[in-house]
C-alpha cells in the first residue's frame, strides 16, 4: 500500500516541525512538502501532487482560505485540512466553500491524526470548540 | 445825581403807550421822595426805570456812600427794602447781611471802578448771583453803584445734579472700562454706541474706531444661528446668549461666549443693546486640543490593543500550538504499555489547550479578528454569543449595512459602542434581554442597543447626555469615537428601560466584503 502523501502549509517553522514529528508517528504517512505560504502551496501542490494537505489560513503573502480554491483547481483530489487558530463558524463557512474538506484548532491538534484518516478516506472532517467566550 | 426810588406803576398800561400818550404825567407818576433833582429825569430813564421793573430783575442803586438810592421790586423781597429804607446804607438795612462780603465788593467796585461779581450763598441757604458795576455819572466819575441780583438757586442744585450725574455715569464708564469682559453697547441698528477698554484689548481696535461702525459688519461676525433667528430672539425675549466667532484687528478669528441684553428707554422703547463678549478661544482651543488628545489615545489604545491580540494570537497562540502538537506526537509515538505516562501526557495536552483557548479569548477580545476579515456582522455575532454564556442576557442582533462593508474605523466603532453598551446592561440594567440594531439608510449609520431594566436616575441622564461628565468613562469613550466620524450619541431612559442611539455619517465609499 502505498503511503499517504501529505504537504504541510503554515507560516510557523516551530508548528511545521511539531507537525512533522507528530505525523512521522505514522510509517505510512510520507511528508511531501512544507510550504510556508499560500503561493508555495498552490506550486508544491501542483508539483508534489498531495493527498492531503494541512493548510493554515494566516499567512504572509497569501492566506490559506485564498490558496485553497486554486490547489483544488490544480489538484482535484486533493484533500484540504484547514489548522488553524481562528475559532469562528464564518470562517468555517468560508473554508467549506473554498472547497476544504475538514477545520480542525491548532489547540485541538491531538485530534489532527484522526483528521487526516478521515480526509485521507475522502471523508470530512469538522471540529472545532464553540466560539471563545467573551469576558 | 440818583435820590429816590422807582416807585411801581399802578396802571397795567406798558410805559411806552403812556409816554406817547401822556408823557408828562408820566413823570408825575415818580414822587419825589428826596430832592428836586428827580424831577428832571428824562422820560427816557423812566422808561428804562419801568422797563427793568417790568423784567423782574433785582437791582439796587446806591450812591458813593452806599446809600440806597433806588430798588426794584424784586429787589424789594429780597432784601426785604421798603420805601423808607431811601437813602439809609445798604450795610445798614439788616436784610444786608445776608450776603457775605457784600460791602467791600460794592466798595471795590467803587473804588477801583470795574464790575465785580461773584455768585453768594444766602445765609437761608440759596444761591445768589450777585454784580456790582460802578454808576457812571455824566462827568464820567463813579457815582455809586448798581447792584444787580439774581437767584441762582435752581440752576446751582441742577448743575449739582447734573454734576453728580455725571460722575455717577463716570463712575459707571469706569467700571465698565474696569471690565475684563469686552462691553459694547450698540443701538437697533448695530451701530456701535460704546466700546470699553476690555474691548480694545480683545479686538485690538480703539473705541474711536469701533463707534459709528455696524458691530457684526466691522468683527466679520460668524453666527452659531442664522442671523434672523437670534435677531428675533433678542428682540422677543429681550436677551441672547451663545457662541459667536470675530475677526480682531489683526485678522485672527477668536471665539466669543456672548450675552446680549436689551436696552430700553423710560417709555419701554427699545433703544440699543448692551453686549458682554467673553474671549472663549483659549478654552475652546484647549478643548479641541483636549478631544483631540483623546481621539488621539483611543486610536493609539486600539492600535496596542490590536498589536497585543496579534501578539498573542501568532506568537503565545502558535507555541502553545506547537506545544500541543508536540504532546501529541509524543502521545502518539508511546507505548501502550505506559498507561501512567500517557495520562500524563493527555493532561498536559488538555492543560495546554486551555492556555491556547484562553489566549484566544483574550485574543479575540482585545481585537476580534472576525472583524479584520469576516467583517463586523461576523464579529457581533462572536461577541453576543460569548457575552450570552457568560451574562445570560439574550441578545438579539439585527445588521442591515447593504451589501458592502463600512470603513475599518466605522466597524471598530460600531463594534466598541456595542461592546460597552452590552456590558454596561450587564453590570448596571438588571435587564435579562437586550437588542441591538444597526441599520444604514440614506448614508447615515444607526445603532441602538436596548434594554428592558431599570433605566437612568433622571439626574444621571442629564449628566451623561450633556457630556458624560465624570460618570462614565465608557459614555465618553463612546462619544469620542463618534465624534471623530461625525456622529453623535443620545441616551434615552424611562423606568421601563434604556436606548442608546449612535449615529453618523458615512464618510468613505464602503469597501468590498471580504479581505
Amino acid at each position: 500500500m502505498a503511503a499517504l502523501r501529505i504537504l504541510i502549509v503554515d507560516d510557523e517553522k516551530a508548528v511545521r516541525s511539531a507537525l512533522r514529528r507528530l505525523l512521522s508517528t505514522r510509517g505510512e504517512w510520507e511528508i511531501v512538502g512544507e510550504a510556508a505560504n499560500g503561493v508555495e502551496a498552490i506550486k508544491f501542490a501542483t508539483d508534489l501532487k498531495p493527498e492531503v494537505i494541512i493548510m493554515d489560513v494566516t499567512m504572509p503573502e497569501m492566506g490559506g482560505l485564498e490558496a485553497t480554491p486554486q490547489v483544488k483547481k490544480a489538484v482535484p483530489t486533493a484533500e484540504i485540512l484547514i489548522f488553524t487558530q481562528h475559532d469562528s463558524t464564518q470562517m468555517v463557512q468560508e473554508a467549506q466553500n473554498a472547497g476544504a474538506s475538514g477545520y480542525l484548532l491548532k489547540s485541538q491538534a491531538n485530534w489532527l491524526i484522526a483528521a487526516i484518516e478521515a480526509l485521507s478516506q475522502h471523508k470530512p472532517f469538522f471540529q472545532g470548540k464553540n466560539l471563545p467566550r467573551a469576558k | 445825581m440818583l435820590k429816590g426810588k422807582i416807585i411801581p406803576r399802578k396802571s397795567e398800561k406798558s410805559p411806552q403807550t403812556k409816554r406817547r400818550r401822556t408823557p408828562k404825567s408820566n413823570v408825575k407818576e415818580y414822587r419825589d421822595s428826596t430832592s428836586d433833582s428827580t424831577r428832571h429825569l428824562s422820560a427816557d430813564l423812566i422808561d428804562i426805570a419801568n422797563l427793568v421793573r417790568n423784567i423782574d430783575a433785582a437791582m439796587i442803586v446806591v450812591d458813593k456812600d452806599l446809600r440806597v438810592c433806588w430798588f426794584t421790586p424784586s429787589a424789594q423781597q429780597i432784601f426785604t427794602l421798603a420805601t423808607g429804607d431811601i437813602g439809609r446804607a445798604i450795610t445798614e438795612l439788616e436784610s444786608a447781611a445776608i450776603f457775605a462780603k457784600l460791602e467791600s465788593m460794592i466798595r471795590d467796585a467803587i473804588g477801583s471802578a470795574t464790575t465785580k461779581e461773584r455768585e453768594v450763598n444766602h445765609i437761608r441757604g440759596e444761591w445768589h448771583s450777585i454784580r456790582v458795576r460802578p454808576y457812571m455819572s455824566g462827568g464820567n466819575k463813579v457815582a455809586g453803584a448798581v447792584l444787580t441780583i439774581a437767584n441762582i438757586d435752581n440752576q446751582k442744585r441742577q448743575a449739582a445734579d447734573q454734576r453728580e450725574s455725571i460722575d455717577e455715569l463716570r463712575r459707571q464708564s469706569e467700571l465698565l472700562h474696569l471690565a475684563h469682559d469686552s462691553i459694547i453697547v450698540r443701538d437697533v441698528n448695530s451701530v456701535i454706541l460704546f466700546w470699553n477698554r476690555g474691548a480694545e484689548e480683545t479686538y485690538g481696535y480703539t473705541a474711536g474706531e469701533a463707534c459709528g461702525n455696524v458691530s457684526h459688519q466691522f468683527l466679520k461676525t460668524e453666527f452659531s444661528e442664522p442671523f434672523d433667528q437670534m435677531h428675533e430672539k433678542l428682540f422677543n425675549g429681550g436677551s441672547w446668549e451663545g457662541e459667536l466667532i470675530h475677526r480682531t484687528r489683526t485678522g485672527k478669528r477668536i471665539t466669543v461666549a456672548s450675552r446680549q441684553v436689551l436696552q430700553h428707554d423710560q417709555n419701554g422703547r427699545v433703544v440699543g443693546i448692551l453686549e458682554i463678549n467673553n474671549d472663549i478661544t483659549l478654552r475652546k482651543e484647549a478643548e479641541e486640543s483636549l478631544r483631540n488628545l483623546s481621539a488621539r489615545l483611543l486610536q493609539l489604545q486600539d492600535d496596542e490593543r490590536r498589536r497585543i491580540a496579534r501578539e498573542l494570537h501568532d506568537s503565545t497562540g502558535q507555541s502553545l500550538a506547537a506545544l500541543v502538537i508536540h504532546l501529541s506526537a509524543v502521545s502518539a509515538s508511546l507505548s501502550e504499555a505506559d498507561e501512567t505516562t500517557a495520562a500524563l501526557l493527555r493532561e498536559a495536552i488538555q492543560i495546554s489547550q486551555t492556555a491556547s483557548d484562553e489566549i484566544r479569548t483574550l485574543s479575540y477580545l482585545l481585537h476580534p479578528p472576525t472583524l479584520d476579515y469576516a467583517g463586523l456582522k461576523s464579529a457581533l455575532e462572536w461577541y453576543i454569543e460569548g457575552f450570552t454564556q457568560r451574562s445570560k442576557v439574550k441578545v438579539d442582533l439585527k445588521v442591515s449595512l447593504g451589501p458592502n462593508r463600512l470603513s475599518e474605523i466605522e466597524e471598530r466603532t460600531l463594534f466598541r459602542i456595542v461592546q460597552e453598551s452590552l456590558t454596561n446592561i450587564f453590570r448596571h440594567s438588571g435587564s435579562e434581554t437586550a437588542s441591538v440594531s444597526i441599520t444604514l439608510n440614506a448614508g447615515v449609520v444607526r445603532l441602538e442597543v436596548t434594554d428592558k431594566g431599570s433605566g437612568i436616575a433622571p439626574d444621571i441622564l442629564r449628566a451623561l447626555n450633556s457630556s458624560g461628565g465624570q460618570l462614565g468613562v465608557g459614555i465618553r469613550g463612546m462619544r469620542e469615537r463618534l465624534r471623530q466620524l461625525g456622529g453623535w450619541l443620545q441616551i434615552r431612559s424611562r423606568t421601563d428601560g434604556t436606548t442608546i442611539v449612535a449615529t453618523f455619517p458615512i464618510r468613505e465609499a464602503a469597501v468590498g466584503a471580504g479581505s
